[in-house]
């Protein structure tokens, strides 16, 4: 059936789009997306905060419809969205925050190279079908379903691009090392999603210093300022290093976990320059870190507790010398395995 | 055209305002601070006005702000007051 453009002015009419036209979720379509699938339209997924939406699979397909979803990306969505409803995601923090975040998508395994997603060159910008149609169907649902709408229920003071779509995987054929699936426990030939409450990325340059300190200390010293979510709860550092920086790691003989030690050893911020900065004078009795108060001030707090709270993907071009921090909040990372 | 619908219709729905009430005399008033930063100085304030309208206030405290209230300081709320007040935010 031919879609119109007053199709797509229908559907921001109606207010079903993130502001950019969406392809209008026709009965046809919306069939079409399901094919795949044994499971009942109307067979409840999840719940999705903040309004406790439910998550049918009908509503999710009309949603991965309208992003520009094919219907192999299906399973994906369906199970990023079961990993983002876990109560331990806390996804109605990050989606109801002033903050500026929201869940970032890691696809791993076969599954990703099948649905020809990008772990290569520009692997967290644009220009991939894969990447940007499954990372704004997980917003798309967040928003029509779970009812985050700016404004409404998303409340964020200054948001951030990755709120359009924030979905990449690994640049696995140029990582020294395995995929992040494998390092948490999954087989190699399975396929997983991971969700992390991200804020956008801040790239950091580290060229023509061919040995891991180098590289490294620069890293610890972007990610340990003050004013950062990490900086106050101590959660989860999530790193997305370009294949040259990993390669130059490893090739000096240094494994993942001496890359995480390292940044735990070297990421830390003096106690005396956190106790008014930031989060810290906001905090309540809850969350105040009872850690700060027993610390003295010249204490060197590290900026995660233990050394592996810090998750290193590995995509990006071949060249170039960057790693990106992607700073999180207090809920950490999870990793979910794709049913197909 | 027809579409599917991408949106649970409920979470759109705003919920209704519970009807205003006619008078604080006597009223049993629940403020609840969220321990966000002067929300208590805002309450306070609320506070001596009710009481000089009337009204019985207790005052109820949710852990952190960062969080759901508890489900058990809820229904005491819901048990004890008739009326409540949140000082939502700074």
């Amino acid at each position: 059936m031919e879609t119109r453009v007053s199709d797509i002015e229908t559907c921001h009419e109606r207010g079903w789009t993130d502001g950019l036209p969406v392809v209008p979720p026709t009965p046809e379509l919306v069939s079409a997306m399901l094919a795949s699938t044994r499971d009942d339209p109307a067979s409840v997924v999840c719940h999705l905060p903040p309004a406790s939406g439910e998550a049918s699979l009908e509503r999710i397909a009309a949603n991965a419809v309208m992003a520009g979803c094919l219907p192999e990306h299906l399973p994906v969505l369906v199970t990023a969205l079961r990993a983002a409803a876990d109560d331990t995601f806390h996804l109605y923090d990050i989606l109801t925050t002033v903050h500026s975040m929201c869940p970032l998508l890691l696809v791993s395994g076969p599954l990703a190279r099948e649905l020809d997603m990008n772990g290569g060159v520009n692997a967290l910008g644009q220009g991939n079908r894969a990447n940007a149609s499954l990372g704004r169907a997980l917003s798309l649902c967040f928003r029509n379903i779970g009812g985050a709408r700016p404004g409404g229920l998303d409340p964020a003071t200054i948001g951030h691009p990755g709120k359009y779509s924030y979905c990449y995987t690994e640049n696995s054929e140029l990582s020294p090392w395995s995929e992040l699936h494998v390092e948490r426990g999954h087989a190699a030939d399975a396929s997983t999603v991971t969700l992390y409450p991200a804020d956008a990325p801040l790239c950091v340059a580290e060229m023509g210093n061919a040995d891991p300190e180098h590289i490294l200390r620069t890293v610890a010293e972007c990610a340990a300022i003050p004013g950062t979510y990490n900086a106050f709860f101590r959660g989860e550092l999530w790193l997305v290093m370009s294949p040259e920086h990993a390669n130059v790691i490893a090739h000096a003989g240094w494994s993942k976990d001496d890359a995480k030690q390292y940044l735990f050893d070297h990421a830390r911020i003096r106690a005396g320059d956190l106790s008014d900065r930031g989060l810290y004078a906001f905090a309540d009795d809850v969350l105040r870190p009872p850690w700060l108060d027993e610390a003295e001030p010249d204490d060197m707090i590290p900026l995660v507790e233990t050394a592996d709270r810090v998750t290193i993907t590995v995509a990006g071009g071949p060249y170039g010398g960057y790693t990106s921090i992607v700073f999180g909040e207090l809920a950490g990372s999870i990793t979910r395995e794709i049913e197909i | 055209m027809d579409y599917v619908s991408p949106f649970d219709e409920q979470s759109r729905e705003a919920e209704p305002l519970a009807p205003r009430a006619s008078s604080l005399d006597g009223a049993r008033i629940a403020l609840l601070d969220i321990s966000k930063r002067r929300g208590e100085e805002f309450l306070d304030h609320l506070e001596a006005r009710l009481r000089s309208a009337g009204a019985q206030v207790r005052r109820y405290r949710k852990p952190t702000f960062a969080r759901p209230a508890p489900h058990d300081l809820i229904e005491e709320i819901a048990r004890d007051a008739n009326l409540v007040v949140e000082a939502l935010a700074d």
